[in-house]
């Protein structure tokens, strides 16, 4: 079994504020952890994606990317228990699993929004690996078709949390010819319904 | 509105429109013509410099990023408004519906003008809408293969598409049209370069 990367551990310690920053937006409650594994962890975490075989998915109407199975070190971190309950604590849900996807944007490719995931309100998680150089595309972004749009740019091994509302849509933007090789993990948190 | 004021001699021949009528139809993936020098240059030159005073706002949305005017139907530029007039005229539509086959609507048209500068793009759609019969472009600037720009044309299987199998590189004066079709799928390359890629674009209706 995978050994546990750590988390960098002043955000296990500062829970309570991390979860009230992720509230304070009622429209789009959200929280980016910056920096979230610890160094020797993110060291370790680029590595496995390194040698991961990734395939390429092109559908151009919806998206164009390369996707990969989830690498055992994330795997193991996002069904352990401090993560689990960390994240519970957070979106004050319980949290039963996180399903996440591993994929790889290179220059040119997108994934656009569409309605699957968008009919109920749902937690979504970005781990974004490397981050990108400024300009070059490649952020998350959240959209209701009413003024609704928050973006998540680009940022080296960062995780954030998003609570989509009903009707709010997610696209990853177009990374251009100035983006390479971009590797995200987009997930949704499994809750108990109550 | 006579059509020699606008377009060159060259396109107006009756045997040219019949070649042109069966490069339409023969067209793959669907049905298109991309014909070069096609306005009288003094025209098509007064029109881009009216159509560099218009206001162009930035447009972002996870489909395109680019720079457009609003609805030239707004203009107040004298020579916008005779170009649109001409474009949505009985005789240009009555000249297009021949080459096409297509039946369009004269009087109706949208219209805007586009500027495509580095990284700007416009991804796969089919620009399926109710009521446009067919989508048309006019470039102002020439580009390069390096520079990217290109209108790119995808093959489909199944309603779905498929693959780009054809790249149409914009031509100072080049007059573009398709059908706009379920399988009509196209996209615009992002642009590679620090160049503006300027068009007028937009729909006959039918």
């Amino acid at each position: 079994m995978a050994e546990e990367p750590s988390t960098q551990g002043n955000y296990m310690k500062n829970r309570p504020a991390i979860k009230t920053a992720f509230w304070k937006d009622a429209s789009l409650p959200s929280v980016q952890l910056g920096g979230f594994l610890s160094k020797t962890a993110s060291l370790a975490l680029r590595r496995e994606i390194a040698k991961l075989s990734f395939s390429r998915d092109d559908d151009p109407i919806n998206h164009c990317y390369a996707k990969a199975p989830l690498p055992p070190k994330l795997k193991t971190l996002f069904s352990s228990a401090k993560v689990l309950d960390f994240m519970s604590f957070i979106i004050r849900k319980k949290v039963r699993r996180i399903d996440a996807k591993m994929f790889r944007f290179d220059a040119g490719d997108y994934a656009l929004r569409h309605e699957e995931g968008a009919q109920e309100s749902r937690f979504d998680i970005v781990f974004d690996i490397e981050g990108l150089a400024a300009g070059a595309g490649g952020s998350v972004i959240f959209v209701d078709g009413s003024g609704l749009y928050h973006a998540i740019a680009p940022s080296t091994d960062a995780l954030t949390i998003v609570k989509r509302k009903r009707g709010v849509q997610r696209f990853v933007q177009y990374h251009n010819h100035y983006a390479a090789g971009h590797h995200l993990v987009l997930g949704t948190l499994r809750v108990d319904v109550k | 509105m006579a059509l020699h004021e606008w377009i060159k001699a060259v396109y107006l021949d009756d045997k040219k429109i019949l070649q042109l009528q069966r490069r339409f139809q023969k067209a793959r993936p669907f049905e298109h013509l991309a014909l070069p020098n096609f306005f009288v240059e003094e025209k098509i030159a007064d029109v881009l410099i009216a159509l560099s005073s218009e206001s162009f706002e930035r447009k972002e949305s996870d489909l395109f990023a680019c720079s457009q005017t609003k609805d030239l139907v707004s203009s107040q530029s004298k020579t916008l408004v005779a170009f649109r007039a001409f474009l949505s005229s009985r005789a240009f539509c009555f000249y297009l519906e021949s080459i096409s086959g297509v039946r369009i609507k004269s009087g109706v048209i949208d219209m805007a003008g586009t500027i495509y500068g580095d990284t700007d793009h416009l991804l796969c759609h089919d620009d399926k809408l109710e009521g446009r019969s067919i989508a048309y472009m006019i470039y102002f600037t020439s580009l390069k293969k390096k520079d990217g720009g290109a209108l790119c044309l995808y093959e489909s299987r199944n309603g779905r598409p498929t693959r780009i199998v054809k790249r149409i590189m914009p031509q100072a004066n080049m007059f573009a049209f398709f059908k706009v079709a379920p399988v009509s799928f196209h996209q615009v390359d992002e642009v590679l370069q620090d160049v503006q890629r300027i068009a007028i674009s937009g729909w006959f209706h039918g």
